[in-house]
């Protein structure tokens, strides 16, 4: 029995219920509404003529020979679970959306069983574990398989130690320093009290009247900290620094490998934002946080044990006050975390208001929206600026009643220890140091419970790192790939099938040829799936089944370099770098002469705009600097690609942008460039492919059409309709073709 | 009037059925909405709220199953009783969400909140993904927030919730 529930419990009893042996069961999954939309467990199980669909009151018995294109449908909140019985089509089940994976997979498996009489498990549909498999809780997000109570800490914080490894001198030298400097911390109240009370001042003392010694003692004291302290802050912030460098350049490396599938999961913005956040959290939390809980860590031991070893009922008294302090810490930045979050939720919705404004100045502009626009901005900043009062007052309030909280333990020593300084049970000084030391041990309390806070954070931050770190690029290139540093540029898509999301296929049984130097077109509404096929040449994207062959070698086994070197594409979308007009050309070539980049700009039709910039191709351009259209960025594109002198060239709505003008002039000069080069032109003006040699037809992920435009005009299909509607648009405004 | 006018000038220009119960016909045929128009019968047509947000009975509009767009209701109480009791069932399928009824707990754990939540249908648990994009307005008091699954939950009034719910949810408001 494949079972796609996630629970597990009661399969059994719930067959035996439904009078159903386990063993004839082949599938089994769980919906949860019944038809009048109630939450109700129904459970869904297929033995290998039957379809059986219980409420727990009553089993529908479906015979599978009458069952046809069992499929889960989806609606807004809920999907529901339906077919075709015995001609009509049929309501199987309701479901919410929680339910949606397993039913989706009962629809896939029954659909198999029926068509081919067995079931062949496809391992990657159960890749995608939604639940921890040690607590059972569901993973909060389904795509990072982390529990974030079953997360292994000290292993990630070991993983992070190993890069730390190679600064182990420099590391265990800021160690000492801290442990130093911490009994440093400790030694100089001893000498400003006790010792100088009771050695110093005392006419029993060891140094009575050696003052000039004992204030030369404090000064070296002092100072040694200070030096010492400074070498420790040094080290400790020059090792984290090249620590999270290694760090982000390991992340940045991983990105660089990582396929296109990654990134579109993915905001890029987003990522990028996250890494840095982390890496921030790491830094601190070793510069910051972890240098000051470990010297506290260290003060507050030996501070204790001296105090224990100078009085044990006073030590014992001075920490009375500690547990309810501690409880009052833990309470106040419990709540100081909410006033935090929340503030932090305002000023991002007063930021993002303010953006949207500014990004749309001409919008509002144009519509002369200004002052409802600043009544919202104002809205939102009023909020955040009641929560940012609200703050302050909380940290004002509850912080000195805290350090109030604490006082008592300082006052009870004063109290019992003068008490017992009055009965000569110790002497003065001992009095003083306890006074200093009860302030040395309740001091860092307060960093202490916001210390785990902060780990937490620097975990996490290493987690989702190392999650970059580790991720695996879907597209690799092939371990001994085959060397093809010339290519002729035959192409053959064979049988070709690919999605972007798993489901739902993208395109389906594509198969076509193009010889070398021949031109092919690719027409299709938009979304049809012809830029995906410009995707899967230059291996944006791998097939999921079938193959795409260059001279007869699957690109899977061609070597990365060769491949993108043979092929260039032209896309709808252009991405143009900061920096000169000319670093852009030159992206694809950078060994390419000066006079090879101006005829590329030339062939792009980019070379006379070029020319009326201020600086010529020493234009800047990109965020921050001139300012171009369109067209233009798509002319520079284009002579970008051009500069590459590719084998394969993939005109993806590369004029789409341009006024019919600038089109017609570059399609020439691409059509000149297209001479000899197998060229694929992907557009949705049928004029722009009509020198194709061939054409073929994408609609909804499949070719129902190909062959050369008089034969399609026969064919009086999608093409011949596109044609007509064309052609009507144009004999409308008064052109004829 | 000139508001008018203009609605005028603009429903010149498009091509918009509207549908009534003087030309169509609705029925809840086990499950599936079917449609008479004349002489066409519609086995399945699919509902769609314009406007699901504010108008959950006006501006409907009616696709066949490939989602090309028949026509437009605008407003059921123009269908008959039977066709209007017929859609609004279709729709309360199609926008299926929960109420929630009070919040136990919202617990913020790496980027992600965990909910427990009271329903009319019981308790429930979930968790939601990036509460800035997951939690919609419908009005400062109505929300609707979404979970990881694509589940939809409703707070009919942000105001009427419990002290100790509102005290929950407040952070992400």
């Amino acid at each position: 029995m494949l079972e796609l529930s996630q629970r597990t419990d009661g399969a059994g009893e719930i067959l035996h219920k439904m009078k159903v042996s386990p063993e004839d069961v082949l599938l089994f999954a769980r919906a949860d509404l019944n038809a009048h939309y109630d939450e109700r467990e129904i459970v869904l199980a297929a033995t290998k003529d039957t379809l059986l669909i219980s409420d727990g009151d009553r089993v529908q018995t479906y015979a599978l020979k009458d069952l046809q294109n069992p499929a889960i449908e989806e609606k807004i909140g809920t999907c529901v679970f339906i077919g075709e019985y015995q001609g009509k089509r049929k309501l199987l089940a309701t479901l919410t959306n929680s339910r949606k994976q397993e039913c989706r997979l009962f629809a896939k498996y029954l659909k198999m069983q029926m068509d081919t009489g067995e079931i062949t498990v496809d391992e990657q549909d159960f890749l995608q574990e939604q639940f921890c498999p040690k607590c059972h809780r569901r993973y909060p997000d389904p795509n990072r398989k982390v529990c974030p109570d079953c997360m292994d800490k000290a292993s990630i914080v070991g993983r992070f130690l190993t890069l730390a490894k190679k600064f182990k001198g420099q590391i265990l030298l800021a160690l000492l320093a801290m442990a130093i400097t911490s009994i440093l911390g400790i030694v100089s109240p001893y000498l400003s009290t006790s010792f100088f009370y009771d050695q110093v001042l005392d006419i029993r003392g060891k140094f009575y009247g050696d003052l000039l010694f004992v204030v030369t003692l404090m000064l070296a004291t002092q100072i040694a900290t200070i030096l010492i302290t400074m070498v420790s802050d040094i080290v400790t912030a020059k090792v984290s620094a090249r620590i999270i460098y290694d760090l982000k350049r390991t992340i940045f490396d991983s990105i660089r490998r990582l396929s296109m599938r990654f990134f579109t999961g993915r905001q890029t913005g987003g990522l990028m934002t996250q890494i840095n956040r982390d890496s921030n959290a790491i830094y601190w939390f070793f510069v910051n946080g972890f240098p000051v809980f470990f010297s506290s860590l260290i003060q507050v031991v030996t501070v204790f044990i001296l105090m224990l070893t100078i009085d044990v009922p006073l030590a014992i008294a001075s920490l009375i006050p500690l547990p309810f302090y501690l409880y009052a810490v833990t309470r106040v930045l419990k709540q100081q975390r909410w006033m935090n979050a929340r503030s932090y939720a305002r000023n991002r919705s007063m930021n993002s208001v303010l953006s949207d404004s500014l990004n749309g100045v001409r919008v509002v502009k144009a519509f002369a929206r200004e002052k409802e626009e600043t009544g919202r901005f104002n809205y939102y900043s009023t909020q955040a600026a009641e929560m940012t009062r609200k703050l302050t007052y909380f940290h004002n309030t509850r912080h000195p009643s805290l350090n109030l909280l604490i006082y008592f333990s300082t006052l009870l020593v004063w109290g019992v220890g003068g008490w017992m300084a009055m009965k000569g049970q110790i002497t003065y000084g001992t009095l003083m140091v306890f006074i200093s030391y009860v302030g040395i041990l309740n001091g860092p309390m307060f960093s202490f419970v916001n210390m785990s806070d902060n780990f937490t954070r620097c975990v996490n931050g290493m987690q989702r790192l190392f999650e970059i770190a580790d991720a695996s690029p879907d597209v690799v290139e092939a371990e001994h790939p085959v060397s093809m540093p010339e290519i002729r540029g035959d192409v053959e898509f064979r049988d070709v099938e690919f999605s972007y999301e798993k489901g739902r296929k993208t395109l389906e049984g594509i198969s076509f040829k193009i010889s070398a130097g021949h031109r092919l077109g690719i027409v299709g509404h938009s979304g049809a799936g012809k830029s995906t096929l410009a995707n899967l040449l230059i291996r944006l994207y791998d097939v999921d089944s079938g193959g795409v062959y260059i001279d007869g070698v699957n690109v899977k086994d061609m070597a990365f370099e060769d491949l993108r070197r043979s092929v260039s594409i032209v896309s709808q979308e252009t991405y143009l770098f900061a920096g000169t007009v000319l670093e852009n050309i030159a992206y694809a070539n950078p060994d390419a002469s000066k006079e090879e980049i101006l005829h590329a700009a030339r062939i792009a039709g980019a070379h006379d705009f070029i020319m009326r910039l201020p600086n010529g191709y020493h234009t800047k351009i990109g965020f921050g600097h001139q300012d171009l259209s369109g067209g233009e960025r798509q002319r520079i594109s284009i002579a970008r690609a051009i500069l590459k002198d590719p084998k394969i060239l993939i005109l993806d709505e590369a004029t789409a942008a341009m006024d019919t003008a600038t089109e017609r002039t570059i399609q020439e000069a691409l059509e000149r460039l297209s001479e000899n080069r197998t060229t694929i032109m992907i557009a949705h003006r049928l004029s722009t492919l009509r020198n194709a040699d061939s054409l073929i037809v994408i609609e909804k992920g499949k070719m129902p059409e190909t062959g050369t435009h008089v034969e399609l005009l026969k064919q009086k299909g999608i093409y011949y309709r596109l044609y007509q509607l064309q052609l009507s648009a144009l004999k409308n405004i008064g052109v004829e073709e | 009037m000139e508001e008018k006018q203009k609605k005028d000038g603009l429903s010149g220009i498009v091509d918009v059925t509207w549908l009534t119960k003087d030309n169509a016909s609705f029925c809840d045929d086990e499950g599936f909405l079917s449609m008479d128009m004349g002489e066409e019968h519609y086995d399945r047509v699919l509902l769609s709220r314009c406007f699901p947000f504010d108008e959950p009975e006006t501006h409907i509009s009616v696709t066949d199953c490939e989602m090309k767009e028949i026509g437009l209701i605008r407003d059921l109480q123009e269908l008959s009783e039977e066709s209007r009791e017929a859609c609004r069932t279709e729709l309360s399928r199609k926008y299926f969400t929960r109420e929630i009824l009070s919040i136990e707990k919202i617990k913020e754990r790496y980027g992600f909140t965990h909910w427990d939540v009271t329903t009319a249908s019981g308790k429930k648990s979930f968790s939601v993904q990036d509460t800035y994009r997951s939690i919609t307005k419908i009005t400062p008091d109505h929300l609707l927030v979404y979970d990881v699954d694509g589940n939809v939950y409703e707070i009919m009034s942000v105001d009427a919730l419990p002290r100790k719910s509102y005290r929950h949810l407040e952070l992400y408001l």
